[in-house]
């Protein structure tokens, strides 16, 4: 039984970060977007960055989960001895106090932007206006990753 | 877009996993409105979406594709694993979904877009396009139409469709094959077992969106693929609503057929017609058919053969 649900963990596994690398090369020199939506405790961005090290493509990544996920995933990575092992060398934590409540945490490496969005997935218009505050621009190439969210609403 | 969630939760694995989330207090509210593939194509390319295409392969078809013998084989050694059985039941009932508003590829027959890249077990797709239709008002309207895989609750009215459309040439010999067609055992009397069990083949449908109502759809076209050989893939049922005509449907589903072939890996297509189907004749020129040199003559009919080769991708 266990043995199958590792199994089935990891096919989901690759065949997300397949479908991600397909979308990434197929931009290979724009800035792209990636919004993943009830992200939780994934930890695909930061397996991202040790692979981009070398291509440099530009990357905002954003995640966004309840409140309760949100914050927890925020206290993990905002841990020192956690955000140098999880974020590329010289990455800085932006402190702009105008940054909306819903946004927890905004990371800013030398290619690459991580936010971390705390938001109800099933408030649409809240939802809106969170990736609008994470700073989503409408005209750039954009991967939503939603795994086991569209059908629960 | 890319999404994983569970997937075909209509029979007892499914009935069993949505009692389990509504004990733990997080139903899966969706399951209420989209059960079905044809339910999810609707809710992502009906009208008032921006998305134009979706794929659905379930995990089976995804674990062919993306896990190669060398990492199955590597998986395998890490932990012993015996239920087999159970990962296929599992795998069945949950699926990516790939959907896209990105304009449909150029002209340029190689260029793909990922989404269709992804996985090159077909699973089942569907794209929206608008054709010009009549309200019933008689007002010109623009209609939104979607191209998707054959569904099984489509099976009355592609076989109707298939039935009329061929009778128009009021010949025995096309009586005979529709007849044939039809009856049981008949490539048209299961299209599921016919066309979509060998996952190098394929039905595709045509539906047109009600143009009054969003919810209710009507089939217009329709096309299948059959594997006549590893390289060589057979046109066939291709079929056009009269009322639909001259709308460039029929030139819709060919174009999708030519897609699916590339990405099998086909390199030739064939068409048969017969001598008095001079419209499909023409239309198969018009897409740079080449008919065969010979027209073979039997008995009550002569029958005319069209190919064209594909580039590969």
């Amino acid at each position: 039984m266990i043995s199958k649900i590792h199994r089935g963990y990891y096919l989901r596994h690759i065949s997300i970060s397949n479908c991600m690398n397909r979308f990434l090369n197929a931009h290979v020199n724009q800035p792209v977007q990636i919004l993943s939506l009830g992200a939780g405790f994934d930890t695909l961005y930061f397996q991202l960055m040790q692979q981009q090290y070398e291509t440099q493509q530009s990357i905002h990544f954003v995640e966004v989960d309840c409140k309760e996920i949100s914050e927890a995933k925020n206290e993990i990575i905002q841990r020192s001895e956690t955000f140098g092992k999880l974020f590329p060398d010289n990455s800085e934590m932006i402190t702009d106090h105008t940054l909306a409540t819903s946004i927890l945490a905004q990371i800013k490496s030398r290619h690459s932007i991580y936010t971390l969005c705390s938001c109800d997935l099933g408030d649409l218009s809240r939802l809106q206006s969170t990736v609008v505050s994470a700073g989503l621009l409408p005209n750039l190439p954009t991967l939503i990753l939603a795994e086991c969210v569209v059908v629960r609403d | 877009m890319v999404i994983y969630d569970p997937f075909q939760l209509s029979d007892m694995f499914g009935a069993t996993l949505q009692n389990y989330f509504a004990v733990k207090g997080c139903e899966l509210r969706a399951l209420r409105s989209f059960q079905t593939a044809k339910d999810h194509f609707h809710r992502f390319l009906g009208s008032t979406q921006a998305w134009t295409a979706c794929r659905i392969i379930d995990m089976n078809h995804v674990y062919e594709s993306c896990a190669n013998e060398e990492e199955k084989q590597r998986i395998q050694r890490l932990e012993a694993f015996d239920e087999f059985a159970d990962w296929i039941i599992c795998n069945a009932h949950y699926a990516i979904y790939l959907v896209t508003n990105v304009p449909r590829s150029p002209s340029s027959p190689q260029s793909f877009h990922w989404t269709q890249e992804f996985s090159s077990a077909r699973g089942m797709m569907a794209q929206r396009f608008s054709m010009c239709g009549l309200s019933e008002m008689q007002t010109a309207k623009s209609v939104p139409v979607i191209l998707r895989t054959f569904q099984v609750d489509d099976l009355n009215e592609v076989q109707k469709l298939f039935q009329s459309t061929h009778l128009e040439y009021q010949c025995k010999a096309v009586t005979r094959f529709v007849n044939h067609r039809l009856r049981k055992g008949g490539d048209m009397a299961d299209i599921t077992s016919s066309f979509l069990t060998d996952p190098k083949s394929h039905f595709w449908v045509v539906e047109a969106m009600g143009l009054d109502d969003e919810n209710c759809g009507s089939i217009i076209g329709c096309i299948g693929l059959k594997r006549r050989s590893d390289t060589t893939a057979e046109l066939c049922r291709l079929s056009v609503d009269p009322k639909w005509r001259r709308r460039g449907v029929a030139t819709k589903l060919v174009q999708a057929f030519e897609e699916f072939a590339m990405i099998q890996r086909y390199q030739h297509i064939v068409a048969d017609t017969i001598e008095t189907m001079e419209d499909a004749q023409r239309f198969y020129t018009s897409l740079k058919y080449t008919e065969a040199n010979n027209r073979q003559k039997f008995s009550t009919f002569t029958l005319v053969s069209f190919n064209k080769s594909i580039p590969s991708p």
